[in-house]
């Protein structure tokens, strides 16, 4: 077979199959904890943007987050769009104009939801996933 | 692959290229899911999936392909099409991630599966058979639903 001739349509069992029959004793498998004041792996009430985004790049470089994502960009292409997973002070300037933020946590089954307001961050959820792993 | 419980009936689809043999480890993944907007859209290791595990959907993609080493592509589970794998990578990664995410895909919305099939598709440049035998795969039907960016 040649390898580049080669694509797979390939089909598995839905991945609720493998959540739905193993343990609901955590439902629902995803918490909130939304924090109001202090910080959370640097990320700090009332941080600017620009200091934000430094923090993500120094998580990242540590391996604490895997990547960075906007969750109100308009929605673009895979190919387009901000993946967030070699973060570099060049990107600054892509994350300016959005105010709200994914942050894959490492290690962990969470994520940081960031906002903000007014160039600073007003809001941190952080959203931990407890159910069956796949 | 027989998974217990809903997996007898149903499936999800997902796209190989790049691939020597099945399960090959140098294959290329292509995973669709929900995104962290809530659309369709090409999922990875740091995507929240539909239930909340980080990185759930393309983990269990890629460990369903790896689980393929050592069998034939003579599998009900697989379909192969002709395609070159640039055709298929420009097909993944030129979906509009606008489609709103449906797991029981209907006109309100698309799946995993709609993305998988939907990019098979266009790589193709046919529509390519939906893998799986006689179980269900939803969403598949709803590959319409998914926008390209234009070439």
């Amino acid at each position: 077979m040649l390898k580049t001739a080669v694509s797979i349509v390939a089909a598995i069992a839905i991945l609720l199959t493998y959540s739905a029959a193993t343990n609901f004793s955590h439902w629902p498998w995803t918490s909130s904890r939304e924090i109001r004041q202090g910080q959370v792996l640097g990320f700090a009430i009332g941080q600017t943007k620009e200091a934000a985004f430094r923090n993500a790049i120094d998580q990242q470089h540590d391996a604490t987050i895997t990547a960075l994502r906007l969750l109100d960009a308009p929605p673009t292409t895979y190919d387009e769009k901000f993946k967030g997973f070699d973060l570099k002070p060049e990107d600054l300037h892509r994350v300016l104009p959005f105010d709200r933020w994914y942050v894959a946590i490492s290690g962990r089954n969470a994520w940081l939801e960031l906002t903000f307001e007014h160039d600073r961050i007003a809001r941190i959820v952080e959203k931990t996933y407890r159910g069956p792993t796949v | 692959m027989n998974i217990p419980g809903l997996g007898l009936i149903a499936n999800h689809n997902f796209v190989v290229t790049g691939a020597s043999f099945p399960g090959d480890p140098d294959a290329t993944v292509i995973s669709f899911g929900m995104n962290e907007q809530g659309y369709v859209g090409r999922v990875d290791q740091a995507t929240r999936g539909l239930t909340g595990q980080v990185g759930a959907v393309y983990g269990a993609d890629t460990k369903a392909w790896l689980s393929l080493a050592g069998s034939t592509v003579d599998n009900p589970n697989l379909v192969s099409f002709s395609a070159s794998a640039e055709s298929v990578l420009t097909a993944a990664g030129s979906v509009v991630e606008s489609t709103d995410y449906a797991l029981f895909a209907s006109p309100l919305g698309a799946n995993s599966s709609s993305g998988a099939q939907a990019v098979a598709n266009r790589a193709c440049g046919c529509e390519v058979p939906t893998p799986g035998g006689w179980r269900l795969t939803i969403g598949a039907g709803s590959w319409r639903e998914i926008q390209f960016a234009p070439r």
